[in-house]
Formats: structure tokens, sequence, C-alpha cells
């Protein structure tokens, strides 16, 4: 069980600048997602703690011990790679028993030892197979297996679930989520998808071009977003998110509407509500206001009403049974406690005293 | 089927009356294209064929022809294997000359392998310092003519006291094939992905581990195929040798210079030799085909 710190951590590229002065605690333990979009830098986060790129300067701690320029042979780390990394020309068997073998695990204990990691992921009667022969999901479990069968101190996962069919994907992310809790190693886990972020995060770390915009356990990023880019980032559909300014006590968006909700002070602002959090049909008049409906979507579980507020779409979630036109015109109401307010220009959220 | 619808062509071109001939009529010109250039081709094939397995089957007959036979242009002969017998006997003793091919051509292999496949490994996957410069100067040797470094390698060798031996001969080819053997296999390494190295390293592996259990094994086809062109290279090497050699270290090539006799070329004996030559050759051209296959069949697997 070991604690990952990362204190001040930089990497340049030639001018890029990859990662921003990036500090982090990682418990013993805990799973850890970074989340972001492509090219937020996590990824090279995640290869700086695998040992497979060094900082540019700043620390990298495993318990009290510096990690920077060590190979990853002698970090004890395992990682699971988007496109598996398995070994071609060894069959599944040799795949796991790979990092056994180069401990020099003798080869009887080699042997329960593989076959107890791939009882674990259910491949027990494809040992003797080539990666070749195998499905996506049968390579990602092999990957999976070869991973946990040394019992490293941290697990490191980039973005497994990738390259599986969004069924599958879906079945691999509980089994994922029950091995983790199974093993209680330190893992951090790689991904662009907000879905995995929420389900399987115990804390969650967002990346924004190279800096970490908010860590947090998903609930709070969820519930009490930083910026507004993580407001926009978590929650499908996106959080919807009207620019405007706030003047004389009302909030005008762009485009000439103005809404009946105060604002929390003058000057360009962002309100962010989310689909969930909207009423439709108003049964107070303080805070609701009318729109028309731009498009209507009918999900099968819920119905998802499009709207445009002063130019800007505004997204609602409704019941399964209502049933709306386009040019409809129907009033809403935000949920006033649910009401998030962002600086229109920082995107800082504006917390209320 | 084609010759068929050239018919039918041909024969309503006599009476356009009927619909259908008109249909057909409409129909042949471009059909005769194809038919023509599917002919052509034939015809084209036909001559490559005959340009270049003439000459061999021209050597492989006179190896098994009396001397007097040679000059005729019959094509039936009283074949004899006397000759196979004769260029083993002095003042020729070929099967001296043949061992000299083999150690020199498979020594070259040999030693070259290795070294490029370390040096395609690192110019692959490390960014050296001067790497591009580096890359184009390993390429630029091969394009300097062999007749040109030869004689100051004659001149080199000959201070050394390494006139007239093998090992002067593998130096040189070994220089010789290595840019070649490089780029080939750097190419093949270039397509592995290098998620496995990664992989193979966090496992636990050392860099040299990697090359040798990761690379080596999934590089092979490429390997092998940059082995066989080495082989190639060095065994049907002339100018070389025939600077280098005189007595001892002389190689299959330049032996069929001592053909050369006062009653004319010896062409039966030098065709004889000739097959010998061709042989290890002909057995590597179908090896290589069978790996070159491969080599682009299989890919690493994701």
């Amino acid at each position: 069980m070991t604690t990952v710190t990362l204190n001040r951590i930089n990497k340049n590229w030639a001018g890029f600048h990859a990662v921003k002065d990036l500090s982090l605690s990682i418990a013993e333990g805990e799973f850890l997602v970074l989340l972001g979009p492509s090219g937020c830098g996590k990824t090279t986060t995640m290869r700086m703690i695998a040992g497979l790129e060094d900082p540019t300067n700043g620390d990298l701690m495993f318990d009290t011990q510096r990690m920077n320029g060590v190979p990853p042979r002698q970090r004890d780390v395992s990682m699971v790679f988007q496109n598996y990394g398995l070994y071609p020309h060894m069959t599944v068997f040799d795949n796991i028993a790979y990092p056994l073998k180069l401990r020099g695990v003798p080869a009887a204990q080699r042997d329960v030892e593989v076959k107890r990691a791939a009882a674990r992921v259910e491949l027990d009667h494809l040992l003797q197979r080539r990666p070749a022969a195998l499905s996506g999901g049968q390579r990602q479990r092999v990957a999976l297996a070869r991973s946990i069968v040394r019992r490293p101190r941290v697990f490191l996962m980039d973005e497994p679930l990738s390259n599986l069919d969004a069924k599958l994907r879906g079945t691999m992310r509980a089994e994922l989520k029950h091995l983790a809790r199974e093993l209680a190693v330190t893992t951090v886990y790689v991904t662009h998808d907000q879905v995995e972020a929420m389900t399987l995060a115990s804390r969650v770390a967002i990346m924004k071009d190279g800096t970490l915009q908010q860590i947090d356990a998903p609930e709070t990023i969820y519930n009490d977003p930083a910026n507004a880019f993580v407001a926009g980032f978590l929650g499908s559909p996106a959080m919807n998110l009207l620019h405007g300014e706030g003047r004389d006590g009302a909030f005008y968006v762009q485009g000439g509407v103005t809404l009946p909700i105060a604002p929390p002070r003058e000057g360009k602002l962002s309100l962010g509500v989310r689909p969930e959090d909207v009423q439709i049909g108003a049964d107070q008049p303080r805070g609701s206001f009318s729109a028309k409906i731009f498009a209507f979507e009918l999900l099968g579980d819920l119905t998802l009403i499009t709207l445009k507020i002063g130019g800007e779409h505004f997204v609602v979630k409704g019941d399964k049974s209502i049933r709306y036109a386009d040019g409809d015109l129907i009033t809403i109401r935000p949920d006033p406690q649910r009401l998030y307010w962002f600086d229109g220009v920082t995107g800082e959220r504006i917390r209320n005293a | 089927m084609n010759s068929k619808i050239m018919n039918d062509a041909m024969n309503n071109d006599a009476n356009q009356s009927t619909p259908q001939a008109s249909q057909t009529a409409f129909r042949a010109p471009h059909v005769f294209r194809r038919w023509l250039g599917t002919f052509g081709r034939g015809v084209a094939l036909t001559v490559l064929f005959i340009v270049i397995v003439l000459p061999i089957l021209w050597i492989v007959s006179a190896a098994f022809k009396h001397y007097v036979d040679i000059y005729k242009l019959n094509i039936t002969f009283t074949p004899t294997i006397g000759n196979f017998f004769e260029i083993m006997r002095e003042p020729f003793r070929v099967q001296a000359k043949l061992l000299n091919s083999v150690i020199v051509s498979v020594s070259t292999v040999i030693i070259t392998l290795p070294l490029a496949l370390a040096a395609a490994y690192s110019f692959s996957r490390f960014r050296l310092f001067a790497h591009k410069s580096m890359l184009v100067a390993v390429l630029a040797t091969q394009f300097l003519p062999p007749v040109v470094i030869v004689l100051p390698f004659f001149l080199m060798f000959r201070d050394l006291g390494l006139y007239d031996t093998r090992t002067s001969l593998i130096m040189v080819q070994t220089a010789m094939v290595m840019p070649f053997a490089i780029w080939m296999i750097k190419g093949f390494i270039d397509q592995i992905p290098l998620d496995i190295e990664e992989s193979a390293m966090i496992d636990g592996a050392t860099r040299m581990q990697v090359l040798v259990q990761m690379i080596l094994p999934m590089a092979l086809p490429g390997i092998i195929t940059a082995g066989i062109f080495c082989f190639i290279l060095s065994w049907n090497d002339f100018i070389i040798a025939v600077i280098l050699t005189s007595n001892n270290a002389v190689t299959l090539p330049v032996a069929m210079s001592l053909f050369n006799r006062e009653e004319g070329d010896l062409w039966q004996l030098l065709s004889a030799t000739g097959i010998l030559i061709m042989l290890p050759i002909f057995v590597c051209a179908t090896f290589m085909q069978r790996y070159l296959i491969r080599g682009t069949v299989a890919g690493a697997v994701r």
C-alpha cells in the first residue's frame, strides 16, 4: 500500500508545456481518476508516475522515496495500456507469467499465481491461446490479469475501456470496480469519459491544458464544481451555461433576454443550471420564465427538451411521458437551490457567503 | 468465353439486322480491349521469362555437356557429370573456394545481424545526437561504388599483413552490407508498437531484455530477410574479392576466372561452378519469399 505524491511537477517538451506545476497526493488504496479532454496532460502525468517519462522539474514520491529518474522496472508499478500492450508472440499464460519470470519466481509458483490471476478475470480456459485469437474484451482481461499477478504498489490504467464497444464497456467497468475494491491497491486511472470517472473514482482530478482544475470526490465535483470548465465537463447532457451580465439586480442574457433570477453581483457572469434541476410548468411565478422549444427528443427513459434562450441552447430533462412539439412555448423554473454562478471572464465559481 | 464474344462480334459485323447484333457490336470494342490487355501482358511476361530464364537454362545445360558440345546449338547432347569432378581436381580445387565463400558469407551475416539489430533499435527508439545526419550517413555509404574504395583497402590490408585472408574479406563485406541491414531491420522495428516495450519495461525488463525477448522475436521475419539479403550480397561479391585475394582466400565468383586457359574459356567447367554459386541463392530466395510474405502479413497484435 503506497501513497503517491506529486509536488509541483512540470513536463516540458521542446517548448510544449504539457504539465504545469501539478501538485496532488494520492492516499493509500485510493482510486484516483485523472479526467480531462485530449491533450490535457493526464496521460503524461500517468507516464511520469510509471517512469516512462521523467518530470522536467518537481518531485515525484512513492511514500517517502523520491522516484524521479528511477527506471520503471524498479518502481514496482503495473500498467494497463489503452491498446493492452500484450506480447503477441507469447501465449496468454506466458503473457501473464512474464512479470513473475523476470523477477525469478520459480516455475511452480508462477503456475499457481498465473492461474489465480486468470481465474479472477475469468480467463482460465484461454491460457494457451495467443492474443491474436482473442476478442477485445478477452485481451483486456489478459492485460488486467498481467497487472494484478504481481501485486504491485500502484496500479496504473490508461483508458483501458476506450477500445471496447459500449455494452462491454459497461460490463467491464463494473468488473473493474469490483476488482479494485477487492485488491485495495492504490490506483491511478486515466480517462476522458466522465461516466467512468463518476462510477469508479474515490476521487477525481480534472485537468485542462496541463493544470489541475479540481480534485474532489465525484459527488463534490458534480454538485460543487470549482469553475465553468469542470461544471460543463461532468454530467450528460452537460450543464447549461448562459452567458450574460448582471446589471441593476437582474441578469441580462446575451441576445437580449432578461431572466428573473437575481445575480450575486454586477459584471460579466455565467449562469449554470443542470438539465435535471429544471421544473417544467410553473407553479410559482418567482424565478420562472418562458422559452420556445427548439428540439424535443424522446430517449425512452426520459425526454430531452432543448430551448433557445437568447440564442443559446438550454436543455431540460423531462419525464418520459410528456410530449411537446418544436416551437411550443413552455414555462420553466430552475431550482433556485441548484444555480451555479461563474465569473464571465475567468470561469471561476462565485460562491455566496 | 472471351473468344465466343469475339466470334459473335465478328459474325454480327456481317448482318446488322438483328437487334442483338447491334448490342454485341457495341460491347465488342471494350471487351476486345480487355482481351488485348491480357494478351499483351501474357506476351510481356513470356518475353521477360525467356530473357531471365534462358541464360540460367543455358548454364545449367552447359554444366552437363562435354567441351565439344558447348559451341554447338543442338538441343540434344550426351550429358556428363564429369565436369563436377573435374573442377574439384587440380589445378582448380573448387571445393577450397567453396569453403572460402561459405566461411566468408556466413561470418559476414553472423557479425552483421546482431550489430544491425542493435543499431536499428537505437535509431528507431532513441533520439540520438545528430540522429537524422547519422541515418543519412549510413545510407550514403551505399552510394559509394565499391570499385572506388577497393584499392585503398588493398593497400591498407597489405600493410596490415591481411592481404589474401578471409578476415579482410569479412571485414570489408560486413561494412558493405551493414547499412542495408540496418535500414531494413529498422523498417521492421518501426512497425512494432511502443506499447509492448513499455509494457515489458514496466513488468521489469531491462532494455537488453526487451531487445532480445520482445523485439527479436517480433522483428524476426525482417531480421531473417535482411540476413538473406546480406548473404546474397556477400556471396555474389566479385570486385572486392578479386582485389583482396590471390590464392588462399579466393571465393567462388573469383574462381571463375581460373577457367580461362590456353585452349579458351572452359565453359563447361565455368557453368558447373556457376551452378555451385547459384544453388544457395535459389534456396535463399525460396526461404525469403516465405518470410517476406509472413513479414508483411504478421503485424504486432493490438
